[in-house]
Formats: structure tokens, sequence, C-alpha cells
């Protein structure tokens, strides 16, 4: 690995970090040579990813945190600054909500719109605010936030789920901008359909309309977290990385969609 | 329609190859008021438009023309001048339509595309936008496709041609932008062409579940052709029933 990539000596906090994409990302920044600390409501996946960092020789720390109580969020990063001294990494990867089933619009309550919001993006707000002042006196720091190619795409009913993740790629934009001068940078990974949570069938219907075929795995996001978490990007700052398999690259014509037109005119 | 939208007095030169809709496009500026250029190049059948034009009391001239390069656009611009007195309005609608897989395109192919798409916009915008120069005012409307933002198989040398029209409408815009002239793009999405069936495929990945029409995006062409579009550049409009919004 090229010198420029390593993150050894620096600290990543990854929510969500106990399963899924946030795991995949949690053990590659690890093997970059990062101390993570990972996050999450339930403890016991948090526990298995530990173990496995610690395998790696890296320090791991385990934080139990609802990210959509800013009191929770303050705790965290007052611990990690406690155990660690400094955090360098944020990766705000927490708020993949399993969004209900489609349903007609009257039938959202405020409560679920704003538990929606809440943890698609008031979530990344509170671990960005919290580590605001500590990465701005310190004059580094890197923020990663994921979104998804529906906040730039729509799919139909997912409306906090949509919402949430465009302000995202917007609050990516607003904090780069305003800590540009702070040697912070900001940017965000932006995800298509991949392999987390749902059933296997559910993967296989999706893949039929992914360009390459196939759905994303976890593993394929990790590389993207390392390089952005790195010295290698240091003059990136406010984009987005979409990595989706092509998604977002096709969708003007159905999968497969291959026409031949000979010249007419 | 307000008087916003009226383009009485207004001279409009409407460029087209291929599928270019230059009948709705004519009949729409000539309805909102507009003396009307209608030039063309290629096969298109235009003999519908020529019937209208016997109609339009001198508004609407038809003119065939073998190239679209930017002297013989030249001397249709000076022709239109002569004949109305000015141009105000220059809607280019160059669409070739091609697609092959990228390995069988022929140099020709790419040639040909390009010199059409592209290229012959570029010499219009040129032969007009000199004159609207002149006059301080111009209203430039290129008609392209959503394929300029985005991919589909096959498609390669048209989608480049598209983005290089969504590009070349952005960098003009803010090139001529104190020159009084507004450059603007409208993205189209599936329209059926004269020769075409539906393909159920398409209707079905469509949001609006229908092919467009020419009526679908022509009083967009009025809207961003009259001066109620006046604070407008550089924009690429899509009306494309819903395709570009999906995943």
């Amino acid at each position: 690995m090229p010198a420029n990539l390593r993150l050894d000596g620096r600290v990543a906090v990854i929510t969500g970090g106990g399963t899924g994409i946030g795991r995949a990302i949690s053990l590659a920044l690890a093997k970059a040579g990062a101390d993570i600390v990972v996050s999450a409501r339930r403890l016991q996946p948090l526990e298995d990813v530990a173990d496995e960092i610690t395998r790696l020789g890296r320090k791991a720390m385990t934080v139990s945190c609802d990210v959509t109580k800013s009191e929770e969020v303050d705790s965290m990063v007052g611990r990690v600054l406690l155990e660690f001294g400094h955090a360098d990494i944020m990766v705000n990867n927490a708020g993949v909500v399993k969004e209900h089933e489609p349903k007609p619009m009257w039938e959202i309550t405020d409560d679920e719109w704003r538990l929606g919001i809440d943890t698609n993006l008031t979530s990344a707000f509170y671990c960005c605010r919290a580590l605001s002042k500590h990465m701005i006196n310190r004059k580094s720091g890197v923020v990663i936030n994921l979104a998804s190619d529906t906040a730039i795409r729509a799919m139909a009913g997912r409306f906090m789920y949509t919402v949430g993740k465009a302000g995202i790629i917007n609050l990516t934009q607003a904090l780069a901008i305003t800590w540009v001068d702070f040697g912070i940078r900001v940017n965000c990974i932006t995800l298509g359909m991949f392999r987390t949570w749902r059933s296997g069938e559910e993967y296989e219907r999706s893949a039929r309309v992914i360009p390459v075929g196939k759905v994303g795995e976890p593993e394929d996001v990790g590389p993207m977290a390392v390089y952005l978490a790195s010295d290698a990007s240091s003059y990136i700052t406010g984009q987005v990385f979409i990595i989706d398999g092509g998604t977002l690259a096709a969708g003007y014509a159905p999968s497969n969609y291959q026409p031949v037109i000979p010249l007419q005119d | 329609m307000t008087e916003d939208f009226d383009l009485s007095g207004r001279v409009a030169l409407v460029v087209g190859a291929g599928e270019s809709w230059l009948w709705a496009l004519a009949a729409s500026l000539l309805e909102a008021g507009a003396a009307v250029m209608a030039v063309k190049s290629g096969k298109t059948d235009t003999s519908s438009i020529k019937e209208m034009a016997k109609k339009s009391e001198g508004k609407l001239q038809v003119t065939d023309v073998a190239t679209l390069d930017y002297i013989t656009l030249s001397r249709v611009v000076e022709d239109g001048i002569s004949r109305f007195g000015k141009i105000d309005i220059l809607v280019n609608s160059l669409n070739v339509r091609f697609a092959r897989p990228v390995l069988e395109v022929s140099d020709v192919e790419w040639e040909r595309v390009m010199a059409v798409n592209l290229r012959g916009l570029f010499d219009a915008c040129r032969a007009a936008g000199k004159h609207m120069i002149e006059k301080g005012y111009g209203k430039i409307i290129n008609v392209t496709s959503c394929l300029g933002e985005r991919g589909m198989a096959n498609s390669s040398v048209y989608c480049a041609a598209a983005g290089g029209v969504l590009q070349l409408t952005r960098a003009l815009a803010l090139e001529w932008a104190k020159r009084g002239i507004t450059v603007n793009a409208i993205e189209l999405g599936w329209l059926l062409g004269q020769s075409e069936t539906p393909d159920e495929r398409i209707t079905r990945f469509l949001p609006l579940r229908r092919y467009g029409t020419p009526d679908d995006f022509t009083p967009l062409v009025v809207y961003l052709a009259s001066p109620a579009s006046d604070y407008i550049t550089g924009q690429a409009y899509r009306v494309d029933g819903g395709v570009m919004s999906r995943v």
C-alpha cells in the first residue's frame, strides 16, 4: 500500500459499524492502520467486529449509541476523546432505515417522518457537530458521509430515505466549504444496491437491472473509504463518489436494451 | 396564453436534420406569432411543412440545404434577414439518430453524426449568433436528448454528440451572456419517431407510461424563445416523461 494511503496513528469513528457496509469500512480502515471506534445501538455485532480489528493488531473500541439522540452522540465522542485523546476520521454510516413498505403518503405519521429524517440525516449532523470543535482546534480531520443513489434519483414511496440522503449530500458540501480553511475535508460515498440486510432473492431481482449484473458487496466500499480518509485524497473535498455498478450512468432505457439504428440521413 | 409568450414581430430560424420535429416546431412558433425560416438538411420528408408554408401568407419559408456548414448557414441567415428583416430566435433540432456497438462503428458514421448533431449546431449558432450580437438580442434553443447526460448501450456516438451539445450550450450562454443572447437546451426523452411503433418495454419503463409527442415540448420552445425567459440562460430543461428522475 502506498505510504500516503496509510492511516497509522489515526482514530476513526464509524457509526453503524457492527454490520454490513459499516463493518466493511471499519475493517478496511483498520487494515490501513487506523484504530477504530465502532458504534451502533446493538453491542453484540460491535464486539464481533472489535475482535476482528484487534486480530488485525489495531486498537478497537465499541460504543453503544443511538445516533438519533444528540446526548448519546455527544457522550460517545466524549468517551472516544477520553480514550484516544483525538479523533481523525468520522464515518457517518448509520442510518439506513428499514423503511416500511411504501404506503399512501397520508398514512405516514409525523413520528415516522421525523424518525426517518433523524436516522438518515440528523444523525450525521449530530456526529459532525459533536466532533467539530475538536477537529477545528486541531486543524485536521476527515468526514465521510454515506448516501445512496436514491439521494440523486428517487425511488417511489421512500420519502424519508430519499430526502434524508439528499440532505446528506448537501450537508457534505456545506460542511466542506465551511471547514475548508480548517484542514477538514468532507466527502460523500453514494451507494447503489448493496448486499446488506435484505433477502438473497431481492438481490437477485435487483442484480438484473444493475449494469454490471450484480449487487455491490460491502467489501467494495472499503477501499474508497480508505482513500478518502487518507492523505492521498488531500486535495478533494465536498465531492460525491458514487459506487453503484453503473446504475446512475444508466437509467434512460431498460437494462439490456441494446438498440441498433442504421444511419438513415 | 399570456402576452409573455407572444412571439408577434419575432423572426425564428429553425434548423432541422434527422428526427427533427421540424413541422411541429415551425407550427408552434407560427402559432405564437413569429415568422419562421425552416431549414432542413437530409432526407426527412418535408411535404407537410411545405403545405403549411403555402397557407402561411408568407410567414413561413422552407429551405433545403445540402450541408450544414458555416458558409451555407450564413447564407441562410442573410436570406432570412433580407426576407424578414432580422432573426431573433434560433432553434436547432439536429437529431440524426444512430445506434451501433462501438466496435462496429465506421469512421463515416462517426463523422456523419458529429457533422450534423454537433458541428452543424455549432455552425448554426455561429451564423445566427453573429447577427444576434450585432442586434444585441437573441434566443437560441438547442433541442437535444437526455442521452447527453446518460449512457445507453450501442449509443456512444449519439451520446457523445448530445453531451457536446449540452456543454456547447452552457459555454456559449456564458460567452454571450452580456450580449443580450440567451442560450438554452431542451433534452428530450423518448419521442416516437415518424416510422416507429411504441416498444412495450420502453413504455413500461417510463414513469408517465407513454412516449412523448412534439406537443409535449414545443410549448417549452416557445417559452424559451419569448422574452418571458430573458433571465434564463445556460440551462438544459428535460421533457422526459419522468425517466431521468427514476433509478
